[in-house]
């Protein structure tokens, strides 16, 4: 699926959405899901492809592999808090979207930590 | 030890006084132009002691010095010819002479024992010190260029292939880097950026203190193994310097040499080096933040580290200038006390005053070829690490130019930092090689 | 997993809002509330074996 697929994707479903909000709203949020469903699985296949060359690229580097999981983690929890935020504040849930935002946060930091730590703890090796 | 230096003398002279006895015959014969060559010689030797002349002139030596200077105004001209044609005629004698006061006087030296300590300190097996010093003794220059050049292309080449490694992984890590921060930047989330960045300096900053921390090791052990060649060299070299200048001289060389070793060991290796290692680290952990936290206090330690390299040097060079006004003087109103005593008297006079000459200007080359020798020992023993300091700060500012246009600033600024912390540690290393190299060079002439 | 997902629910959409309407005309509030959540389940039913898929993806893409 190419960019132009995907973007008239996005088109038809915003424009079923509006033709649909006057008849019927709840179903304006189901067919917004939809789509974003469907986007988010046609680029979570692109993105392997990326992983892929980034996991090479971490090959060549030799050192922990662990770090670069890591960062794959911590990319895939941004990822999925922006997705479910974000539909949350279309349906008109902001505050659920920001504590869906907050909880991501501190996930990354909890994730991230062994980072931090290696990271000190290099410094005090040095020193 | 004024004893001690009377007995060598006159042993020398005693050995010589065939050689000696020869060289008055060989003159052509006439007593009036020996004893009007003796007052020439003389009135050379003593016109230089005449400055610090004090009131303690005997009145034997106060006629035989205006004697000696009367017949010389008198006769100075046939007496240069005289020496002119000599000089032409003498010379194959005169190296015969001086060749077996340089054997005696190199092994006197102990020029063994140097060796042997050289050829632990240096890694190339080119260098000689004995070889070095015969070939400056005859007048020719102990090197060639070629296999100069060659030691140091193949030094800096060899430097180069063994830092490729690391250059390629910090090449590796920066455009991983890069592309990381690239894809992130599609998430507005600046934790992700943050933490990528955080992840990929930790593993640049371990590659680059490690390079660092050879490097640093490296400079110490060329540190202390300059101070092992002056420890064994000294002796030696101050005993040249009493058969040529006198003891006051020496002693003074060799109490401001100690002073300095002790200084570069105390100042040096202990505080200097150190504070090198933590300014590399300061300038490394400077970036990790995005604000400058560190880089005064980085710019504090430069400041430091220079004032205080410089002001060794200072110190050194100038307790060596001012002992160098004032020592050789007394010393060579001593020697000359001595030798126009000595000479006086009849029958070993003048034979005693030839081989003094003799002795006196071949022990003065035999320690300017000691102090060249030294001083090119020294400069080998530092060559390796000199030129691997300096591939390395070429080869990490060629890479920082490279990843320059493509990566975030705080990466290229820590690649920085090892080229920086690299050329304070060049600096430190020529400010201790030239306090050697100028105390040694200040007692040549 | 294609466009039809999206044309399904719009049409579901379309077919409930109409017969609700109508079921309003012809005076059965409860049945239109009714027949929209039967929509809304049905189109549920449909969209959570995506949802799920997707985050089984996910779940094994970002190794999470």
């Amino acid at each position: 699926m190419n960019m132009i697929k995907i973007a008239c994707l996005g088109l038809s479903a915003a424009m079923l959405g509006l033709f649909l909000k006057e008849a019927h709203a709840p179903f304006t949020h189901m067919i917004s899901l939809a789509a974003c469903l469907l986007i988010l699985f046609y680029s979570v296949s692109r993105l392997s492809s990326v992983f892929e060359l980034l996991e090479t690229l971490a090959g060549y580097l030799s050192e922990q592999k662990s770090y670069y999981k890591i960062l794959l983690k911590i990319i895939g929890i941004t990822y999925v808090a922006d997705f479910s935020s974000n539909l949350c504040r279309d349906a008109g849930f902001g505050a659920i979207a920001g504590q869906i935002e907050i909880f991501g946060k501190i996930s990354i930091l909890a994730v991230s930590a062994p980072i931090i730590l290696a990271l000190m703890e290099t410094v005090y090796a040095l020193w | 030890m004024r004893c001690g230096k009377c007995l060598f003398s006159v042993l020398i002279a005693c050995l010589l006084s065939g050689a000696g006895l020869a060289h008055v015959r060989a003159s052509g014969g006439a007593d009036g132009r020996s004893s009007t060559e003796e007052a020439f010689w003389a009135d050379e030797r003593s016109s230089a002691a005449e400055v610090s002349w004090t009131d303690e002139r005997s009145s034997a030596e106060e006629a035989f010095w205006a004697d000696g200077r009367s017949s010389a105004e008198e006769v100075s001209w046939t007496d240069e010819r005289s020496s002119a044609a000599e000089a032409s005629g003498l010379d194959g004698q005169k190296e015969a002479e001086e060749s077996v006061l340089l054997d005696e006087f190199t092994d006197y030296i102990d020029a063994a024992e140097i060796e042997e300590a050289l050829s632990e300190l240096i890694d190339s097996e080119k260098f000689s010190f004995l070889d070095t010093m015969k070939s400056l003794l005859t007048g020719s220059i102990p090197f060639n260029w070629d296999s100069l050049t060659e030691i140091v292309s193949e030094l800096f080449l060899g430097e180069w292939k063994r830092q490729r490694t690391l250059a390629g992984q910090i090449l590796l890590i920066a455009l991983a880097s890069a592309i990381f921060s690239n894809f992130i930047r599609v998430f507005d989330n600046h934790q992700i950026s943050d933490i990528s960045f955080y992840m990929m300096y930790l593993m640049l900053s371990t590659l680059l203190m490690n390079a660092f921390s050879s490097l640093a090791d490296q400079v110490s052990t060329t540190c202390e193994a300059w101070i092992t060649f002056m420890k064994i060299l000294l002796p030696s070299y101050a005993i040249t310097i009493v058969l040529s200048a006198g003891t006051i001289t020496a002693l003074g060389f060799y109490e401001i040499t100690l002073f300095a070793i002790g200084l570069l060991q105390a100042l040096i290796i202990k505080v200097i080096l150190p504070a090198v290692h933590f300014y590399m680290l300061v300038l490394v952990l400077n970036q990790i933040t995005t604000e400058d936290y560190f880089s005064r206090t980085a710019q504090l330690l430069e400041t430091l580290i220079s004032w205080g390299t410089k002001s060794v040097l200072g110190l050194v060079v100038g307790l060596q200038a001012v002992q160098r006004m004032i020592a050789p003087a007394v010393d060579s109103m001593k020697n000359s006390t001595l030798n126009r005593v000595v000479s006086i008297i009849p029958g070993i006079g003048s034979a005693w005053d030839a081989a003094a000459q003799t002795v006196a200007g071949a022990a003065v080359v035999i320690k300017n070829a000691a102090g060249v020798a030294g001083i090119f020992a020294l400069g080998m023993i530092g060559l390796t690490p000199f030129v691997r300091l300096a591939a390395c700060v070429l080869l990490f500012r060629i890479l920082c130019a490279a990843i320059a246009p493509v990566c975030d600033r705080r990466m290229v600024d820590g690649i920085e930092s090892i080229s920086k912390g690299s050329v304070l540690l060049l600096r430190v290393m020529a400010s201790a090689l030239a306090i050697f190299v100028i105390s040694i060079a200040m007692t040549c002439p | 997993m294609s466009i039809n997902l999206i044309f399904k629910i719009a049409a579901v959409g379309i077919l409930v809002s109409v017969l609700g309407q109508v079921l309003k005309q012809s005076g059965r509030e409860e049945h239109a509330f009714l027949t929209s959540l039967a929509g809304l389940l049905l189109v549920l039913f449909w969209m959570v074996p995506y949802i799920s898929q997707l985050f089984e993806t996910v779940k094994s893409l970002f190794a999470l």
